[in-house]
């Protein structure tokens, strides 16, 4: 392993590397990203993959379009052939009550406004969209084109292989024990494989964000629960669209080899680092599914599985330095949307890094936040 | 949500065995199966077991998962036993849920035993997802089950006592046995089985290997060919025998999903047949309260599972409260026991395998 | 070769098994061809006439006292290696009887001629059955076989005349190998149809555990959840040497157990007494 880096980032998920592409797109040669199992064997190779950008807040409207569009390109960007299963079947967002289709009328208008072509449709047109959708149970949807789902292992290696090609060090099943630092610098991590000497270091560790902090002595205001997916046997292509409803708390999609995927968390649980399943998600899952799409009762549980979201208050990513650190940086609290996010975070990281002005500006999404004055608006549209 | 006592999972000897020891002792026993009826593998074997008379020895297979069962019913209204029943999950919170013939149900037992047996290792060779290509057990259960005759001619891949056993309910059912191959240098199944098939004329073949399998639709010939020491196939040995079937017996390893779904630990243990969850002299797992018993444990005769069974079911009870009898005799008689059956030669791998597991002194 | 490689057991192994000249003229007795130590004793416990010899260990092998045994078949008829064999040379002249444990359907009848088999299955020419006991439940039936004397310590199985040879089917000379064996045509995981050279291929890429196997070729994702291919793919990381097998990783192991309808989980979270 390396004895010196111009960047460590911990953490091989989507976001880490990301990042470290990003940056060795720019012209940092000596990258070295530290993950304690393999790349995507975290919340990256355990979630939904979908991407939107119908969201209720400006600034994921933002991030998430940046993403999309880096996504259409990604082999030519990533200067290879992955396939990364990019499926723009859009996203069907169901209202439950009229309150909520108010407010999705109004989040059209701004998605509309940032040059997202969303729209908003009534129960009817829905279920023309989607025919095994019960619409008696929606008010009415939203719909964007555009959106989609990727195979977050391919999208995974697509990130690596292009890592690789870029000089990028993945050590993997290499756990970090301890962050250095020298008046108010960061000096570099202690590995359970050597010691890396280091003037940037970078929290992309997910889940573990906060312990990763902690090894800083950085306090970091998030906290991680696990959200449940659930997987069905393949069938016949039936669903084009993401259907999503955060009333009913659910996500639900068929991916392109046919198997129906669904997710969500129980806020009811509680906040720490387990990944296992339950029996409660399963049952509750499928009760939903019987509610909105009832046709779907004789499909095939075969596998479920969790994977942690790392929240914060407002459900939206810190991208920064630490304040106490200096080149320590943050890219974490994704809140469930690390993934279709990665893309904007390896460029406005990267720019952040290199003291270039990020191509979004990213300064209402730092730490500092939650200490007080200035809270970001809250985005409800979280599942 | 049914709170139980005790809930076993798997009735076949291991499970049957726990299942009546533990009742015996005065605990409540729910005893879940996934296939239509008690008895686990014994319902697929015609052949006559070994052991002693304890283990019902001499009495073939299918007779003793019909006394095992018969048994339970000398303790009325202590042992539940629900057949076309799957469990489909151990969960953290002690919950097990089940498909019990379609309908969902949920268990909150207070000791559970794991007897689910264990599944077939295959090989990866050219044409192995050809029809035709079968494991042991699923050859066992079309022509001893269903009646069906899976195929004329046969190439049996493994000689340990499972592809001893099923080539010679093969030619009970009138099918050519072409061969039997093994990849060791000898006969890894009990040699009484070996002369039976051997005096009928169908070579045995040892450090012989399945190169490929051939046909269009399905199995229509089998490549076999010698290996040399490095386990490698000596080219000028190929050969092809005129085969409508290729039964793949090499050998099973512990069905411990759910245990390690609900996160018990496990170690590789070769000669327990791979993967096989740690446990205590109790049949604990790594998980309080939840035991193990038979093929699960690590890959042994029927005999032992039997004894491991009651084993498992004396010590649940214990752990329940229920002494009843004379528990501690019991569970000494059948560590004993289980002490004799491996004792022998033919007990050495199991022994080594028990020592590495920490639980064999 | 010997008998851990064929199952064939030769002339040495009957030392010490055989009666003296002298008690072969008594009467018919066992020959038991038990040559290996297993946990296995129902012989001894069956004899009334206490004719085979007490084991200290079930493991121990069975040796017949033949001052003691008369013959009289019910170990044979016990045995579930089928091992035990009864001779009678008594009479004068030159055949005695063989009576042999056979588990085919259907028995020989009485009067008809079979081929007698070796050891080995080879032919040793054909014999007339001179009695035949069906068996019962879990009683092995007997087949009894005119033989001449020398040929009694030769002869341990029969087929009908009428069968196919069975031995030396295969044929070792000139089927085409047509046959596509490369790794590319040997399918590893079923349910996704993942190859032997997609999982090589990745091994030498540097993927050293069944986890990272299964992300990258998604190799036990399928319905079966890995019953099959999990075992090859840690074989193969061995193999390569990529794992170790003192710490080798099965991977994951994800519920449910067995697959369910998305109809069963949510009816089952219904009934007010399954919560």
């Amino acid at each position: 392993m390396k004895r010196t880096a111009d960047a460590v980032i911990i953490g091989g998920g989507i976001s880490g590397l990301s990042i470290a592409v990003h940056l060795a797109q720019k012209g940092v040669r000596n990258i070295v990203i530290l993950e304690k199992r393999f790349p995507g064997s975290g919340a990256t190779g355990r979630c939904g993959a979908g991407i939107r950008m119908q969201w209720g807040v400006e600034l994921n409207c933002l991030l998430s379009k940046f993403s999309v569009d880096y996504f259409e390109h990604i082999n030519d960007i990533l200067k290879n052939d992955v396939d990364v299963e990019f499926w723009q079947g859009g996203y069907l967002i169901g209202a439950k009550t009229k309150e909520e289709a108010a407010q999705f009328k109004a989040n059209v208008s701004l998605q509309n406004r940032l040059g997202i072509d969303s729209v908003y449709l009534s129960a009817k047109e829905a279920g023309d969209m989607m025919p095994h959708l019960d619409t008696s149970k929606i008010k009415a949807a939203t719909f964007c084109g555009r959106d989609g789902h990727l195979n977050p292992f391919r999208t995974v290696q697509a990130f690596a292989r292009a890592a690789a090609d870029l000089g990028i060090d993945i050590e993997k099943y290499t756990t970090v024990t301890d962050i250095f630092s020298e008046s108010g610098r960061v000096t570099g991590v202690r590995t359970d494989k050597g010691d890396i000497l280091a003037p940037v270091v970078v929290n992309a560790a997910g889940g573990w964000a906060k312990a990763v902090a902690d090894l800083a002595g950085v306090e970091l205001p998030v906290y991680s629960r696990r959200h449940q997916i659930l997987v069905t046997e393949p069938v016949e292509p039936l669903q084009s669209a993401m259907f999503m409803g955060f009333a009913w708390n659910i996500y639900i999609q068929q991916v392109p080899h046919g198997p129906f995927i669904m997710g969500r968390g129980d806020t009811s649980e509680p906040t720490d680092l387990r990944m296992t399943s339950s029996w409660q998600f399963l049952e509750q899952m499928s009760q939903t599914v019987m509610t909105l799409m009832p046709s779907l009762s004789r499909l095939k549980v075969i596998r479920q599985w969790a994977g942690l979201y790392n929240m914060t208050a407002d459900a939206q990513p810190i991208y920064a330095e630490t304040p106490e650190l200096q080149g320590f940086y943050l890219a974490c609290g994704f809140s469930g949307h690390g993934f279709m996010l990665a893309p904007a975070t390896g460029q406005l990281m990267s720019q952040l890094i290199l003291g270039e002005t990020p191509d979004i500006d990213i300064s209402s999404l730092h730490i500092d936040r939650f200490k007080g004055e200035t809270p970001l608006p809250q985005e409800s549209s979280v599942v | 949500m049914n709170q139980v006592p005790l809930l076993i999972i798997g009735a076949g000897p291991a499970g049957l065995s726990a299942a009546y020891r533990a009742a015996e002792a005065g605990a409540d026993v729910l005893l879940l199966e996934r296939s239509g009826k008690a008895g686990g593998q014994l319902v697929k074997q015609t052949h006559k077991f070994f052991g002693s008379e304890k283990q019902f020895a001499s009495t073939r297979g299918i007779h003793i998962a019909d006394r095992l069962t018969s048994r339970l019913e000398q303790l009325p209204g202590r042992v539940t036993l629900l057949t076309d029943a799957t469990v489909l999950g151990i969960y953290e919170d002690g919950v097990v849920t089940a498909d019990i013939s379609g309908t969902v149900q949920k268990f909150r037992p207070s000791a559970v035993i794991v007897a689910t047996g264990a599944y077939e290792k295959t090989l990866a060779f050219p044409g192995n997802d050809l029809p035709g290509v079968y494991g042991a057990g699923a050859v066992q259960t079309l022509m001893n089950e269903y009646g069906i005759l899976p195929g004329r001619r046969v190439l049996m891949v493994g000689a340990g006592n499972i592809g001893l056993i099923v080539s010679y309910q093969l030619m009970q059912a009138g099918v050519h046995v072409a061969a039997v191959i093994d990849a060791a240098d000898r006969i890894g199944g009990y040699l009484v089985h070996a002369s039976k098939i051997a005096r009928a004329g169908v070579p045995l073949l040892m450090r012989h290997t399945v190169v490929a399998a051939g046909g269009s639709e399905e199995v229509e010939r089998a490549v076999i060919a010698e290996i040399d020491e490095q386990w490698q196939v000596k080219p000028d040995t190929k050969r092809t025998l005129d085969v409508d079937l290729i039964c793949v017996a090499v050998g099973l390893s512990p069905l411990a999903d759910l245990l390690y779904q609900a996160g018990a630990v496990s170690r590789y243990i070769a000669p327990l047949g791979g993967h096989v969850p740690l446990r205590d002299a109790s049949m604990m797992t790594t998980l309080d309260g939840v035991y193990l018993a038979g093929d699960v444990a690590g890959i042994e005769e029927a005999s032992s599972a039997m004894v491991e069974g009651e084993l498992a079911g004396l010590a649940a009870a214990r752990r329940l409260g229920f002494e009843g009898g004379d528990t501690s005799g019991l569970i000494s008689a059948c560590l004993a026991e289980l002490r004799q059956l491996r004792a022998g030669p033919a007990g050495g791998k199991i022994r080594t395998g028990l020592a590495l597991a920490g639980v064999y002194a | 070769m010997n008998l851990e490689q064929t199952g064939v057991a030769s002339s040495e192994h009957l030392n010490g098994r055989l009666p003296s000249e002298e008690q072969k003229m008594r009467g018919p007795y066992a020959v038991i061809e038990c040559f290996e130590e297993i946990p296995c004793n129902p012989c001894v416990m069956s004899c009334a006439f206490k004719a085979i010899l007490p084991f200290a260990d079930i493991n121990d092998l069975p040796f017949v006292d033949f001052d003691r045994c008369t013959g009289c078949a019910v170990c044979a008829r016990i045995c579930p290696g089928l091992a035990i064999f009864i001779v009678d040379e008594s009479k004068d002249g030159e055949w005695g009887t063989i009576r042999l444990p056979y588990e085919y359907w259907p028995l020989p009848a009485e009067g008809e001629r079979v081929m007698a088999l070796a050891r080995d299955g080879r032919p040793l020419g054909p014999a007339a059955v001179s009695a035949v006991l069906a068996g019962g439940r879990d009683k092995t039936p007997l087949v009894t076989l005119a033989v001449k004397k020398d040929r009694l310590q030769d002869v341990r199985g029969l087929r009908f005349l009428t069968a196919e040879e069975a031995a030396g089917r295969y044929d070792e000379t000139g089927m085409p190998l047509d046959i596509d064996t490369s790794e590319e045509a040997t399918i590893v995981c079923r349910c996704e149809g993942v190859t032997l050279a997609e999982i090589r291929a990745l091994i030498a890429a540097g993927h050293h555990t069944v986890d990272e196997i299964k992300h990258h070729s998604r190799a036990g994702m399928g319905p079966c959840q890995g019953r099959t291919c999990r075992q090859i793919i840690m074989s193969e990381l061995i193999r390569a040497g990529a794992a170790d097998v003192d710490h080798l990783d099965p991977g994951s192991f994800r519920p449910p157990g067995g697959t369910v309808t998305l109809g069963q989980l949510a009816e089952g979270g219904l009934d007010e007494t399954n919560r």
